[in-house]
């Protein structure tokens, strides 16, 4: 695969093409705006990673001009400034993606693979925790190689609950995910469905986590520090 | 109007231009018309004495053996004469209407005698020309006595108008003149008033120009008149304002670069300890990361404060859901939450108070993020909203160590205890935060029943505001 890098600052450009390439990466590295330009019509890289504050053409423009000509390359942003105002501005420009500085070389890696990924199309449709695994394709869920029984509201919710691992879903959208245009049940009807996925879960390595009065998330037990 | 203040017009040429030109107007509309007064009133008594004299003709006219006689004493004529600027002109018809006396070169009388009017000896006064000279003409139809009881005689007398436009060329300057002289003086009185009444102002722009950009200090300019006052308390007050926050801001400068310095003397000390040797690589490298992250909390806090700040300055507050803004926040840190395997509660009522919606999630995501960090693995700590009658209350507990009473007093003071170590600015953010939404703030140790100390309590006490 191939990542133009667009940077302008030394150091940082050493130390990323170095990760990158270690990882596995053909890098390709560009220090201005209007060079970065002229390569990206060119063709050159599978992937884009821009820098905002770049001499020449400036990261956001360059974007606009890339995007308006149709130019489609996945582009992720990597910028100092971490305001919620400019991650919307750089989404809108047509960012695919966005890394605020400083970032964990770990997670610049998994967005770009989840780009590429999303790019070819080579999505393997697997989301995991634990033993646990969703295949998206076929809609099931397994434990190891064995599917899980689970009633459609079971499923649903933990549906859910996958697609961000770790994270908290509140009950009020579960509840809206699960029980839809069921105006005469209880919110509470959602604790027995938790309840009967968690012995589902038993042997899975994963489990439900209560946040009470706010919701629930899904977590990997074996990760636990102090987990048992 | 409201086209003249919205391009910014001095007010000078705006009370210049607003008083003089329909004083202007008016003085060029009462020009023309006494113009025309006049004008006329000395046409009237021009007219009276062409009408005297065509009687005085017409008087003299006889028939004698049916032959119509004139006897005239044409010196009676300059009489008439008002002065030698204009000359008078005499004709007369005899009674068919063919000239009989004095001037042929004078036109005749178009118009027909009345025969049948009750009076018929009516003068017509009328203008016409005389060898290409303009003059006015009093024409009469005289009855003389005849057989013919309705035989009359046409006399014309007629002036040229050198006079009459004389006097009234004379009578049009003098009222320009005048009026003129009037408009000078009303321009220079409103002018000179308009100038003395700006001149506190100016007095005030020039002090301020002559200020270095440094100097904040009240202005004071001598003799300001009332209307001017509320302006420079409200300067002054501003000025006031804009001293305290570049003091503020200016002590900030100085102990953020002190405290952005210290990872920084840290991370070489670690490096250079490695690049030595004197420690596996994989060991200090660790230590550095450990620095490094912390130094990124510092900066993100600084970027924080200086954002609460800035949305301060803007003033814009908006009513917000406390209840839903503490869920979002708790669902941002639910990971950190889930990482330690504590024991979490969210009690959440739908409270609305005045604030900023960012601010708010800021400062309830700063105290859990205090809360996560102080309550050990599997600890409980917890979140809740509640109001009694119009106050909302926000309490953010855990079942860490507590704070002592001496950290107590300067906790939420900016850089007061060791940033790279503790909670950093968080706490500054939270009193920043609270001080703009007119909020309280309070850490309180909760004590179990024998006296130890069994978490925190932060509180933050708003106004709430119906929905």
């Amino acid at each position: 695969m191939h990542i133009l890098l667009v940077e302008d600052d030394i150091d940082m450009s050493r130390a990323l093409l170095r990760a990158l390439e270690r990882r596995g990466f053909q890098v390709t590295h560009c220090g201005d705006g209007i060079s970065a330009l002229s390569q990206i019509k060119d063709g050159v890289g599978d992937l884009v990673v821009l820098d905002l504050n770049i001499p020449g053409l400036d990261g956001l423009h360059l974007l606009q001009r890339i995007r308006s000509q149709d130019i489609g390359t996945p582009v992720i942003v990597l910028t100092a400034r971490g305001a919620v105002g400019d991650r919307v501005v750089g989404l809108n420009a047509g960012a695919d993606d966005y890394l605020a500085k400083p970032f964990d070389l770990d997670e610049l890696d998994a967005r770009i693979r989840a780009l590429l990924r999303r790019r070819t199309n080579a999505d393997d449709g697997v989301q995991r925790c634990g033993r646990l695994r969703f295949d998206r394709g076929s809609g099931a869920f397994y434990c190891g190689d064995d599917p899980l029984e689970l009633t459609p509201r079971e499923h649903t919710l933990l549906k859910a609950l996958i697609a961000k691992p770790g994270h908290a879903v509140t009950k009020e959208k579960l509840f809206r995910l699960v029980f839809p245009m069921e105006e005469n049940t209880q919110l509470e009807a959602i604790e027995v469905v938790v309840h009967r996925v968690r012995k589902k879960l038993m042997d899975t390595g994963a489990e439900i986590m209560t946040l009470r009065g706010l919701g629930y998330l899904l977590r990997d037990r074996q990760q636990q520090g102090g987990g048992d | 109007m409201a086209h003249l203040f919205s391009r910014r017009r001095s007010v000078r040429a705006y009370l210049l231009a607003w008083i003089i030109s329909p004083i202007a107007l008016f003085i060029v509309i009462d020009s023309f018309s006494l113009y025309r007064n006049t004008l006329e009133s000395v046409n009237t008594a021009y007219d009276r004495m062409l009408i005297a004299s065509v009687h005085s003709i017409g008087d003299l006219l006889r028939i004698e053996n049916g032959e119509l006689k004139a006897s005239l004493p044409y010196a009676a004529l300059e009489i008439y004469e008002a002065d030698y600027s204009s000359r008078m002109i005499y004709r007369i018809n005899d009674l068919d209407g063919k000239f009989f006396d004095g001037d042929a070169d004078l036109p005749s009388y178009k118009g027909k005698a009345d025969k049948e009017a009750i009076y018929p000896a009516l003068a017509h006064i009328y203008e016409d020309n005389y060898n290409g000279v303009p003059v006015r003409v009093a024409a009469l139809f005289q009855p003389v006595v005849t057989n013919d009881p309705r035989g009359a005689a046409l006399v014309q007398v007629a002036e040229t108008m050198e006079n009459r436009s004389a006097l009234a060329r004379k009578i049009f300057w003098e009222t320009l003149i005048r009026q003129a002289a009037l408009l000078v003086v009303i321009v220079s009185v409103t002018l000179y008033v308009v100038r003395r009444a700006l001149q506190p102002v100016d007095a005030l722009r020039r002090q301020l120009d002559e200020r270095p950009a440094d100097d904040l200090s009240p202005v004071a300019p001598p003799m300001a008149p009332r209307e001017l006052q509320p302006f420079i308390s409200a300067l002054n007050q501003l000025m006031a304002r804009l001293r305290r926050l570049l003091d503020h801001q200016q002590r900030f400068v100085a102990n953020a670069s002190h405290q952005l310095r210290t990872p920084l003397a840290v991370l070489k000390t670690q490096l250079q300890s490695g690049l030595r040797g004197d420690a596996p690589a994989q060991e200090i490298l660790q230590e550095m990361s450990g620095t490094v992250e912390r130094a990124t909390t510092l900066a993100n806090q600084l970027l924080s404060l200086a954002k609460v700040e800035q949305i301060r300055g803007r003033g814009a507050q908006e009513v917000c859901d406390l209840g839903m803004l503490a869920r979002e926040t708790a669902v941002d840190l639910s990971p950190l939450i889930a990482e330690k395997d504590l024991d979490f509660e969210l009690e959440a009522d739908r409270i609305f108070v005045m604030g900023h919606p960012w601010m708010i999630g800021e400062l309830i995501s700063n105290l859990l993020h205090n809360a996560i960090r102080h309550t050990p693995e599997r600890g409980r700590l917890g979140v809740r909203i509640s109001a009694t009658e119009d106050v909302a209350e926000l309490l953010v507990w855990d079942s860490g160590e507590g704070i002592d009473d001496l950290a107590m007093e300067n906790v939420f003071k900016a850089f007061s205890s060791n940033v790279s170590s503790a909670g950093g600015l968080g706490l500054t953010i939270c009193a920043e935060i609270v001080d703009s939404m007119q909020a309280t703030i309070s850490l309180r140790n909760r004590v179990d029943d024998h006296g130890n100390v069994e978490g925190l309590n932060a509180l933050v006490h708003v106004r709430a505001v119906m929905s």
